[in-house]
């Protein structure tokens, strides 16, 4: 039998799987009929597709089915790693100590106390230009400059985290409920019709107290940071 | 069950087990496992490769299935099983085994698997299928991986050219071409072994039928 060349082969072994068009199929039809040697070649491919598919099924050594208690996703809380949720936790703790030793601190002799100018340092220029006026007869606008001013530190100690955003929105929200109703509040203390005293008061008792919830904050980042980065040490391990 | 029934009902299962729904993926496991282990043990020919194979491809399968977008699954499985295939191919071929642990391998018939047989199957007819799947395995292994595929993937395991496409990624051309080469260098070693098995021959006549 003459070998044929692989163009003519192509056409034999697509025609026995039916994947010729119709115009090519008449046309081989038509030559299959006029030669009976293509008609040999082609019953030769026929046997080798035949053989192969006689070819005995074989059985699987073993069950491939994966166990579920190994494969099946986890509930998200399980999947949580310990030490990113304790600095998480911990980096919003000392996000919100922080904010609140500094709106403490942030009372009326604001711009002589050293924590207080700790603070507009970081601030931007039109709030500490607002900083020492705030308008005490309207509560809300007195409450913008503290908010103005604890955001841009908070944003700094997420930086000291690299946090992840989750961590960054967390203390962004954080800022906006804490901030807001201290803000309130402080501005209260500042009614006109209250006396000289009332005022002198709340800033002496409260400057201690601020500077030990800066201190807790500043200490809760710092572990904060240190798990933080275990957890993400060793989940790259 | 219809083709079209079968592939709508994968989909099914495969939506859930992307809900990482395992029982539904081991069913999926269930109606494939025979024919991937038939895939991987006709390209490696050998029994353990075939069955870690198969077992990493399921496991890959599992884990990748958000990847899976199209509509046919079994094409899907098949490419990774091939996959972990060349793997394996390729890891073999770095190390080696020794002559003597082959040779020993093959002696005692520890390297192959049962075939998937009837009761009533007599030893004599049990021993000449084994003896059929041996020589057709030995012309297979004769072939480039890359035509081996090809052929077992249409020839073998009945896949459309349209399939075999999706699963290798290659071109409907390139199939069909590979495909003729593939049975064309088959075809001298198949003769043979069709002139041994006469019951082979019987089933020849029976395919006559076909165009």
């Amino acid at each position: 039998m003459m070998p044929l060349p692989p163009e003519e082969f192509e056409l034999l072994s697509a025609y026995l799987d039916n994947a010729l068009t119709t115009r090519q199929r008449q046309a081989l039809e038509a030559r299959l009929a006029a030669s009976p040697e293509l008609r040999a070649q082609l019953d030769d491919l026929r046997a080798v597709r035949a053989m192969l598919r006689a070819a005995p099924a074989l059985k699987p050594p073993r069950d491939f089915r994966l166990d579920p208690a190994r494969y099946a996703r986890r509930a998200w809380w399980s999947r949580l790693d310990i030490l990113r949720l304790t600095s998480a936790l911990s980096a919003a703790a000392a996000v919100l100590l922080l904010a609140l030793g500094i709106v403490l601190s942030g009372t009326p002799s604001a711009p002589s106390d050293g924590i207080a100018l700790q603070a507009t340092d970081l601030s931007t220029p039109t709030t500490t230009m607002r900083m020492p006026a705030p308008t005490p007869t309207v509560p809300m606008p007195a409450a913008a400059p503290f908010m103005a001013t604890v955001a841009p530190l908070a944003a700094n100690a997420t930086e000291m985290f690299t946090a992840t955003p989750e961590v960054a929105m967390e203390a962004a929200r954080l800022m906006a409920t804490e901030a807001a109703p201290e803000g309130v509040s402080a501005a209260a203390t500042e009614t006109p019709d209250m006396p000289e005293q009332a005022q002198v008061a709340p800033e002496t008792s409260l400057e201690p107290v601020a500077r030990l919830l800066i201190l807790l904050g500043a200490l809760l980042l710092i572990i904060g940071g240190v798990l933080f980065f275990i957890g993400t040490f060793r989940a790259r391990l | 069950m219809s083709e079209h029934q079968a592939q709508s009902d994968d989909l099914t299962l495969v939506a859930q087990a992307q809900r990482g729904d395992v029982e539904a993926f081991n069913a999926l496991v269930l109606r494939y496992q025979t024919a991937m282990y038939n895939l991987a043990f006709r390209l490696l020919d050998d029994a353990d490769l075939a069955a870690d194979a198969t077992q990493d491809a399921f496991i890959a399968a599992f884990q990748h299935l958000q990847q899976f977008r199209g509509s046919n699954f079994r094409a899907w499985l098949a490419r990774i099983v091939t996959n972990t295939c060349y793997d394996a191919l390729r890891r073999r071929r770095r190390a080696p085994l020794s002559l003597e642990a082959l040779s020993a391998e093959r002696a005692d018939g520890a390297d192959q698997p049962a075939l998937i047989s009837d009761a009533d199957d007599s030893p004599e007819q049990l021993a000449m299928r084994r003896a059929l799947s041996d020589a057709i395995q030995a012309c297979l292994n004769q072939l480039p991986l890359s035509f081996r595929t090809v052929a077992i993937l249409s020839d073998v395991q009945d896949y459309s050219y349209d399939e075999i496409a999706l699963a290798l990624n290659l071109s409907l051309g390139t199939v069909k071409s590979r495909l003729s080469r593939a049975r064309q260098k088959l075809r001298d070693c198949l003769r043979a072994v069709q002139e041994l098995f006469p019951s082979a021959r019987r089933l020849l006549e029976q395919e006559d039928e076909t165009p």
